[in-house]
């Protein structure tokens, strides 16, 4: 009998299916408003299936958010399809692959939660033949191995991940860290609100100099005014983002950050006229400057080219 | 042999050199694998968390289909030593924290090149084709240059080699002490034989398998008693705290091991590496300090310290050489003219200037 005959209906109450499971979890960081809609439209179109386990609970192996909605809305009983509980936690969650990921591109995040539960129930030989293809995700093992640590971290930055909120390597690096560390990361980046670049930088910033100094971040975060900067409610967010972003930099990169300040200084000296900036090589590495002149035309560009001195030899 | 080899695997194309049975009677008890189950094998070690680990026991015998001498990929932006790079493999069984051979994830085992007379025949050819011009010819760029010799034998033909060539000179660069096959020749001044060398404490904690400093050291003096010329590595310099001591004590051993006027360089280069080798380093060794600190990105798109910094560890650095060789020759690795001229004193403002200054030693 093939896994499909196997499966008998049933009529349950959705509040009776053990959501948070996740056994056979494919998940899905979109809202549910749209579902929500439909259900209450139109009912449920496809019947969930689900599994009674050893302990006799019973788990979803498909249609999570259709039983997720069906309690929202209120139904205390639905029609859906009962699997055995013979039935091998592979073969429900490559049924619950195919159905999902037959027909819709996962995010990132998602597809390492995917990734994370694939490795733990099948070889990963089969893993990279039968499935990473699907999924758009090369067969390299250490990135295997990353994707993995990505797929066990905390629902809240996996959704935070799923909707560009974070960048993947700022989840890589979440992954490697202390949870505590992680989760106080994550306060602090959703509390001031940057984007995934810039929240990017800050714990690229931070995760740098826990490992260099041999703290941990939150002692960072208590240390050198850092808390002071983020809980300072009289300066609107963004300049306190901004602040603190370049408290972190300082520390990261004292001298560049001296350079800097010292050029800045060097060039409010010159008091430049309006129309020309000044700028330093890349990373200050050498003396060479940049000198910028605004013209007003190109007669006028000729102009001032004309009037300096010949090329030498070291001009560079 | 040091480094445990557990497969062998060879192309369907490489079975007929003779090199592979040269190998496989010198590793009798290695596995191996040709064909589909080298292709299955190939593919198995991609899917493991840390290929290269494991890719350090695997031995890889393939032919070599390009040139086999072409020049150190230097850059535009910093000044390059015009060192040009004999391509005799890939990968080495070696496996310091700091290889920037970490960030080639694709190529995770050890090559070898075993078309051995295509590699002698591109060689003179080169050479030939060249007259005019002097070439600094290296084998330790992608691979150390003597780790696999006990299996190869490679070094001695090429010292062979270049006995007998005016315009050109061998630099056999290395981290082990595997000198005793080269001691019979007679390099007639054209062989530099040099070593990686770093302060005692890195070499200890991060050159894993590699032959202790002291060892290193012992070897050049060997050397250098049977006529090979000696070069001495600082690269990648690490500036950790107390790192002042530390790599002085480095350059005061060399000197009370071997004299000045037998060293034809010290090259000096504070540590590099491209974005993608500290994730690479993360992933197979957990965090790594040093690779945490204030890495900016240099004018290569390579993560680089501050300039400053670079200096201050260069004039050090050069200092301390100074102290017991005045005249010896120091070199900076892909560094610009501005940290040359502060660090070292030396006006060094393009490629072709740092080629002539190296070039001198060996003419």
């Amino acid at each position: 009998m093939s896994l499909l005959e196997s499966m008998r209906p049933i009529s349950l109450n959705p509040d009776d299916v053990d959501l948070d499971d996740p056994t056979y979890l494919i998940p899905h960081f979109g809202e549910l408003e749209a579902l929500v809609k439909s259900v209450k439209a139109v009912g449920l179109i496809n019947k969930p299936l689900v599994q009674q386990r050893f302990d006799n609970r019973l788990v979803p192996v498909l249609g999570r958010r259709r039983l997720a909605v069906a309690a929202i809305v209120g139904l205390t009983a639905i029609d859906a399809r009962m699997a055995p509980p013979e039935v091998s936690e592979r073969e429900c969650y490559r049924l619950a692959f195919w159905e999902n990921c037959g027909h819709r591109k996962l995010d990132r995040a998602a597809a390492a939660v995917v990734v994370r539960r694939l490795t733990d129930l099948f070889p990963v030989q089969t893993v990279a033949d039968e499935f990473l293809p699907v999924l758009g995700i090369q067969a390299r093992g250490p990135k295997l191995a990353a994707l993995r640590k990505v797929g066990g971290l905390e629902l809240a930055i996996l959704k935070a991940f799923a909707a560009g909120r974070i960048q993947e390597r700022t989840a890589v690096l979440f992954a490697e860290m202390d949870v505590k560390d992680r989760l106080a990361m994550f306060r602090l980046i959703t509390r001031l609100g940057t984007n995934a670049n810039k929240s990017a930088e800050i714990v690229g910033y931070l995760h740098d100099l826990s490992i260099l100094r041999g703290q941990s971040v939150c002692e960072l975060l208590r240390e050198g005014g850092a808390a002071t900067v983020v809980a300072d409610e009289e300066i609107p967010l963004p300049e306190r983002a901004r602040r603190f972003r370049d408290l972190l930099r300082s520390w990261k990169f004292p001298e560049l950050v001296k350079q800097e300040r010292e050029f800045l200084f060097w060039k409010k000296e010159l008091s430049l006229p309006p129309g020309v900036e000044v700028r330093p090589v890349e990373s200050f590495e050498g003396e060479e400057c940049f000198v910028e002149i605004r013209v007003r035309s190109r007669d006028e560009a000729e102009r001032l080219l004309r009037g300096l001195p010949p090329e030498s030899s070291d001009t560079p | 042999m040091l480094f445990p080899i557990e497969q062998i695997w060879i192309d369907d194309d490489a079975q007929d050199e003779s090199m592979v049975g040269q190998i496989l009677r010198r590793l009798p008890q290695a596995r191996v694998l040709m064909g589909r189950a080298r292709e299955e094998a190939s593919r198995a070690l991609l899917l493991e968390p840390d290929p290269l680990t494991r890719g350090k026991r695997i031995l890889r015998l393939m032919r070599h289909r390009g040139a086999f001498v072409k020049p150190c990929p230097g850059t535009p932006e910093y000044v390059c030593c015009g060192l040009q790079i004999l391509h005799i493999g890939q990968g080495c069984p070696m496996d310091c924290r700091y290889c920037a051979l970490q960030a080639y994830f694709n190529r995770p085992v050890l090559e070898v090149f075993v078309n051995v007379d295509d590699l002698m025949e591109g060689l003179r050819r080169h050479l030939e084709d060249n007259p005019d011009r002097f070439h600094r010819i290296c084998t330790g760029e992608l691979a150390d240059s003597l780790a696999l010799d006990p299996l190869t034998g490679l070094a001695a033909r090429l010292v062979e080699l270049f006995s007998g060539v005016r315009n050109a000179s061998l630099e056999i660069k290395t981290k082990t002490d595997y000198i005793e096959p080269l001691l019979d020749l007679d390099p007639r001044g054209r062989v530099v034989m040099s070593f990686s060398v770093n302060a005692p404490e890195v070499s200890k904690s991060e050159e894993r398998r590699a032959a202790p400093l002291r060892r290193r050291l012992d070897a050049a003096a060997r050397a250098r008693d049977k006529g090979y010329r000696l070069g001495f590595h600082f690269d990648p310099i690490i500036p950790m705290p107390g790192w002042e001591d530390a790599y002085a004590r480095t350059v005061d051993d060399i000197f009370e091991t071997v004299g000045p006027d037998e060293i034809a360089w010290i090259s000096l280069g504070v540590l590099r590496y491209v974005p993608e080798l500290k994730e690479a380093v993360r992933g197979r060794f957990g965090p790594v300090p040093y690779f945490h600190d204030a890495f900016q990105r240099g004018l290569d798109g390579k993560s680089r310290l501050n300039v400053q910094r670079r200096i201050s560890v260069y004039r050090h650095l050069s200092e301390r050489i100074g102290m017991s060789a005045p005249d010896c020759r120091v070199y900076l690795c892909m560094e610009s003219p501005y940290v040359w001229e502060e660090s070292l004193g030396l006006r060094i403002v393009s490629d072709d200037d740092l080629t002539a200054y190296l070039d001198e030693a060996m003419r």
